[in-house]
């Protein structure tokens, strides 16, 4: 494991994964590209304000039994709040993003999309759309502004950013579409139960 | 669930937050304020929208298990309409309720939804069969997987009034849409959240159930909200009691009236009988018959033999004494009708005590009304006859009084009366009865 020091506060930022691009420093706030082995100070300095969570940067424990730790953390904001979504890397190395909003937890996966996904303004709250091979119930249609994020993360972010995005049930799985101006992102989950999620005493 | 304090920049007051991503806090004063800038957003009106229940922000109980603080209060004003399956309509109605914000030890959410009639614990869910199910005209529901969804009612609510604290900003007319459904037995709703422009932005789902008042006191505890349902259910089951008792008195006088009717069918004295195209509106004299027994119940059956349809005819009999004084008598309107409210009346009686002995005459008359051009059209082949009988008992004042008595009592018994006015005035109205059929009964003063 290598540890890396933040070139804002020098703080020690170790960095377990080969995966990691973005380094945020949890003390400053500072977001650092990950270039030859060094962090380069090019993102913004966010301090994001600390929220109740059972998770933390560093958190260990198992998601429906597998080992996982929590790399890093991205907060988005909309006009009704926010929400965060945890960065796990998975024991078989695999990463799922747990996205956590107002104690609810859903496990997401990024999918590769394989059938044309409708453009945002023709997608409504209520309607059914076909993602790949799923018929899918739109629950949520809305815009998110990126806060910040902390830890360390597979891409680089700008707080500030705006995404548009919308939510879907398909027989209970549950799809998130992120439309960006330069990509669309599928990813498809499952709702977690806190019972399914145990942490390791630290 | 731990507590941070803050001033109302309004009243002053100390609020506690207990959530760490708190947007939005409602003061009791009415004050609304954001967390971080203390900024007034607006001002409501609290004292209109008083919670109706014991239920306040800050309370920590235990629901279904789990542990829950109240962090927040929305008063909804709602229009609802539920589809009636037998009518198959809708009915329309203004529904005020309280959504009552609990938040977990875990962090998530709960809701206790609180109307004039009854509490619903709900709990958001991620349906495995999704859908919005709206009520359309004669297709309240549909099918869905592997059973049918039925909806009960939907409603169109606006935030009217909020107080606690938010993660979210919920502001004043607010509007969402909620279909209550059932699928599998169990009770679901789905709730579309509505942006300025009417236009979803969100549809969440919940599972509720109902909970009752002592449940959530006692999860709550809420000592003197458990005291008072105590104290009404034991109200409840002595009037409970009374109700059995009201209904089983009912049941022995509906008993007693049979018996009545059955043993005391009247000992048969006479029978005259005419045609009535023999009779005409000065009608003909039957008898003389000696009625001797002074004091005795008599009774003067009318009764018509079978007419054509659609005929009404106007009959009468008059009981008249040796000075030739009516002393009593049945003059009455007599039908047959036929068709879809085709109904028939062709029988009559009266009763009366006998006040003195001696020769009595009957005048029977009838006069035909139909057809209606017909001035001198005659009933051909119908017979109208008089049967007096002696010493009967009228059993239609416990059948009437039982009835009552029964309506009374299930009333209380199945409806868990309990309002004192209620029991006075209905047992009033029983005993009113009772006394009239008495006095009725002693006198013979009936017909």
């Amino acid at each position: 494991m290598d540890s890396l020091t933040c070139p804002s506060c020098g703080a020690s930022l170790p960095v377990e994964t080969r995966f990691v691009k973005v380094v945020i420093c949890e003390y400053c706030g500072q977001s650092s590209l990950l270039k030859n082995r060094s962090l380069d100070p090019t993102g913004e300095k966010v301090n994001l304000a600390s929220v109740d969570s059972i998770l933390k940067i560093g958190t260990t424990g198992t998601l429906r039994g597998e080992p996982f730790k929590v790399l890093g953390m991205l907060r988005y904001s909309y006009e009704d709040g926010f929400w965060d979504e945890w960065f796990l890397e998975l024991q078989n190395g695999k990463k799922r993003w747990l996205q956590e909003d107002e104690g609810e937890f859903t496990s997401f996966g990024k999918e590769s999309i394989t059938s044309p996904i409708p453009p945002y303004k023709d997608i409504n709250v209520g309607s059914s759309i076909q993602v790949n091979d799923l018929n899918v119930f739109i629950t949520e249609k809305n815009r998110a502004t990126i806060s910040g994020g902390l830890g360390r993360l597979m891409f680089q972010i700008s707080p500030g950013d705006k995404v548009e995005y919308v939510d879907g049930n398909a027989s209970g799985k549950l799809l998130a579409i992120e439309f960006t101006p330069e990509e669309i992102n599928l990813s498809i989950g499952e709702s977690i139960s806190l019972d399914e999620i145990e942490l390791d005493e630290s | 669930m731990k507590a941070e304090p803050l001033n109302c920049p309004n009243c002053g007051a100390s609020i506690e937050l207990h959530l760490s991503n708190t947007k939005t806090i409602g003061c009791h004063c009415g004050a609304v304020f954001d967390r971080r800038t203390k900024e007034m957003l607006e001002h409501l009106n609290s004292r209109k929208f008083q919670a109706r229940s014991f239920l306040e922000l800050g309370m920590i109980g235990n629901i279904f298990g789990q542990d829950y603080q109240i962090i927040g209060r929305i008063h909804y004003v709602n229009r609802i309409s539920e589809f009636d399956r037998e009518d198959q309509e809708y009915y329309n109605s203004n529904w005020p309720y309280d959504s009552w914000i609990l938040l977990s030890q875990d962090g998530s959410y709960a809701y206790i939804s609180e109307d004039e009639e009854a509490f619903y614990f709900e709990e958001p869910i991620t349906p495995e069969i999704p859908g919005f199910p709206e009520l359309r005209k004669f297709t309240p529901g549909f099918y869905a997987g592997h059973g049918k969804v039925l909806a009960k009612e939907t409603s169109s609510s606006k935030i009217a009034f909020f107080e606690g604290e938010f993660s979210w900003q919920p502001r004043i007319g607010q509007k969402s849409e909620s279909t209550e459904y059932t699928f599998g037995g169990l009770c679901f709703e789905a709730t579309k959240q509505l942006d300025e422009d009417g236009q979803a932005k969100e549809i969440e789902f919940f599972q509720s159930r109902k909970i009752s008042e002592l449940a959530l006191a006692q999860g709550f505890k809420h000592e003197e909200t458990v005291q008072r349902i105590f104290k009404e259910q034991q109200k409840s089951k002595e009037f409970k009691h009374f109700g059995n008792i009201a209904m089983v008195t009912a049941l022995a006088l509906a008993i007693f009236g049979f018996v009545i009717k059955g043993i005391s069918p009247g000992s048969h004295v006479e029978v005259y009988s005419s045609e009535v195209s023999a009779l005409d509106r000065d009608g003909k004299l039957f008898g003389p018959l000696n009625l001797e027994n002074e004091g005795r119940v008599h009774q003067v059956e009318l009764k018509l033999s079978s007419m054509p349809s659609n005929h009404s005819l106007i009959a009468g009999v008059e009981l008249l004494d040796s000075d030739k004084k009516v002393i009593n008598e049945i003059g009455s309107k007599f039908w047959i009708g036929s068709g879809y409210d085709g109904d028939r009346h062709i029988s009559d009686k009266t009763s009366f005590r006998l006040s003195k002995a001696g020769s009595y005459t009957f005048r029977l008359f009838a006069e035909d009304k139909k057809p209606m051009n017909r001035d001198m059209y005659k009933v051909q082949g119908t017979t109208l006859s008089v049967k007096i009988l002696e010493n009967t008992m009228p059993a239609y004042p416990y059948f009437i009084t039982a009835f009552w008595l029964l309506l009374y009592g299930a009333t209380i018994r199945f409806f868990k009366v309990t309002n004192p006015l209620y029991i006075l005035l209905g047992g009033a109205g029983v005993m009113f009865l009772i006394i009239k059929f008495v006095v009725l009964l002693a006198n013979e003063e009936f017909e």
